[in-house]
């Protein structure tokens, strides 16, 4: 199931290139590790509801107070390119 | 080189004066400066923050504070947040992040007056069985260099062993902090989920994530580990159940239901240490224990699990590293999606890159039923098991690893059966209950001895009656104590 055109198309989901080297590799690990978490097809889990929290209690709530944050300028200064306090990236929008 | 003395004893020295404040720090930091190359175990050194928080301690201890860890030198596995010093996760993509603030964990400890040396090494975004996945360098078994520490925690569990610092924490998702514990002969506890805070620890699989402590002793790790534990507003799943007062010691064991799971006894485990695990049931029932077998029907089944659930959280959580927040300039590329997918295919190394694709696969469109939500009801099952056995006996007891330390390189080929050297640990993250892996001797192979580690498992918040059960059955093995051949030849 897992074939070279789906690792293309996950590795594009998860925004990572991979080089088309790697794809065929990759395919086959991919999928004997598949195929080994696979034996949970033949388990029976109707009616059993997915676990999601294992220590589901209530919601938690908090005061929609005004709390200190990091200072800007610690978290701007990790910043590998930036413009005042913003994050220099390349364009997102196209031309119109 | 000898051992650090027990926690409560670098303690009271400390606060009775009979040493200076610095001086099991200066010692540690030498330590780790000497020999923490050698076992690859040390990603950076802390020394201008431990001076900074060595500086109030005096005056700290004379204004009446108290302070259970004052002067006790610790080193943080490098996906723990340290305000100033490199976390880099064991990545390229994070090779300069210094984060702004500090975990939780870390907050609490220098709090109760323990002092930061060292960030240890370990598979890159802890995502590994044997700290070979670093980015950096691989980490050693201080028992036999030619071996792994096991991983992801290797680095802590390392540099704890060979007797660099008294105590080390580490973070498990699937066995991270136990079986470096069982492969290095000290004691590792994953608590139960929510026990301690998540904040600051770089998420891999949040709801499988815990911080974890090392020790050489079950006594010495309930000493840190009440440091760190309790509810934090921060995390909000982390828990405001109480926490009980740290009892260190050892206990009547009268009574105590203690369950084998026949897993435990499988064939497919070290023969040596199933030999181990009956020798120790044999001590606990002449010590007045109860002793059932039982079975987790579903056990089987945690490792599959474990790698839809983990790789899915993974997939998700490690879509915020794009290489745009922190770290160096890449040169530009001519859009963002380019700019992406270029930082995290450049970021990230072979293993994380085939978990991020696994988890994005289980997670996507068309898969998500027979994937992600099949493994999340097992994982009912799996917990229900759970419950059905402490239902019946107090703790579980088996082995923490199915074979002693392998080598460099052995697994390194199959990514598969590096996944199965969690078989035994990863049941106790999916369930969120907790676990302790404590040293029970060793064996000897190829020339060297090897640690054993056996497992204690009980329900939600157990933690000291795991500790106390532990440090009896380390009484057991009275050679457990010795220290690596590599630390008795130093000075």
């Amino acid at each position: 199931m897992i074939d070279e055109n789906l690792v293309r198309s996950v590795a594009h989901l998860a925004r990572i290139a991979i080089p088309e080297a790697r794809v065929p590799g990759l395919a086959k690990e991919l999928a004997h590790i598949v195929e080994y978490v696979d034996q949970l097809a033949a388990l029976d889990v109707q009616g059993v509801a997915p676990l999601t929290h294992t220590n589901a209690g209530a919601n938690v709530y908090r005061e929609d107070e005004v709390a200190p944050s990091l200072p800007v300028e610690a978290v701007m200064a990790l910043a590998p390119a930036r413009s005042g306090n913003f994050y220099r990236v390349p364009k997102v929008i196209g031309d119109a | 080189m000898n051992a650090f003395p027990p926690v409560p004893e670098m303690v009271a020295a400390v606060r009775s004066k009979r040493v200076a404040p610095d001086h099991f720090v200066t010692e540690s930091l030498r330590r780790l400066e000497q020999h923490g190359g050698t076992l690859g175990a040390v990603l950076s050194l802390t020394k201008e923050r431990a001076q900074a928080d060595l500086a109030p301690l005096s005056a700290r201890l004379a204004g009446g504070e108290d302070l259970p860890l004052a002067g006790v030198p610790i080193a943080i596995k490098d996906n723990i947040c340290v305000r100033g010093t490199t976390t880099t996760c064991g990545s390229r993509i994070l090779e300069s992040y210094r984060p702004p603030y500090d975990a939780t964990a870390v907050e609490r400890l220098v709090r109760a007056g323990a002092v930061i040396v060292a960030k240890t090494n370990l598979d890159e975004f802890a995502m590994g069985s044997s700290t070979e996945n670093s980015a950096f360098f691989p980490a050693k078994n201080p028992w036999d260099l030619a071996r792994v520490p096991g991983g992801s925690s290797g680095g802590s569990a390392s540099v704890v062993a060979a007797a660099l610092v008294p105590a080390a924490l580490g973070s498990e998702t699937g066995g991270s902090v136990r079986q470096p514990a069982a492969f290095t002969g000290i004691a590792g506890l994953k608590p139960t989920y929510g026990r301690v805070s998540r904040y600051g620890l770089v998420a891999f699989g949040s709801s499988l994530d815990q911080i974890g402590t090392f020790a050489r002793t079950a006594a010495d790790a309930a000493l840190i580990h009440a440091v760190i534990a309790g509810r934090d507003p921060r995390d909000a799943t982390s828990s405001d159940h109480p926490v009980e007062p740290n009892q260190a010691r050892s206990m009547d064991l009268k009574g105590l239901r203690v369950g084998i799971p026949k897993e435990g006894h499988d064939s497919a485990i070290d023969a040596r240490i199933r030999a181990r695990l009956s020798a120790t049931q044999e001590r606990l029932l002449a010590a007045g224990a109860v002793i059932r077998e039982l079975s987790l029907p579903h056990a089987k089944y945690a490792i599959p699990t474990y790698y839809i659930v983990a790789t899915a959280e993974a997939s998700s959580n490690l879509a915020r590293h794009d290489g745009m927040h922190c770290g160096v300039a890449a040169p530009p590329e001519k859009d963002l999606l380019h700019q992406y997918l270029r930082n995290r295919a450049q970021g990230f190394g072979a293993e994380v890159t085939r978990r991020i694709l696994l988890g994005t696969f289980c997670l996507s469109s068309g898969y998500y039923d027979a994937y992600y939500e099949r493994a999340m009801r097992v994982r009912s099952l799996l917990a229900r098991d759970y419950r059905a056995a402490f239902e019946q006996v107090d703790v579980l007891l088996g082995p923490t690893t199915p074979t002693p330390a392998f080598k460099h390189g052995e697994k390194t080929s199959d990514p598969l059966q590096m996944y199965l050297a969690d078989v035994l640990t990863a049941g106790a993250n999916l369930a969120g209950v907790p676990a302790l892996s404590i040293r029970a001797g060793h064996l000897t192979e190829g020339g060297s001895e090897l640690p054993i580690g056996l497992q204690l498992t009980g329900p939600a918040w157990s933690e000291n009656l795991l500790f106390r059960v532990g440090a009896a059955i380390e009484s057991y093995w009275p050679e457990a104590d010795r220290l690596p051949p590599f630390v008795r030849s130093q000075a």
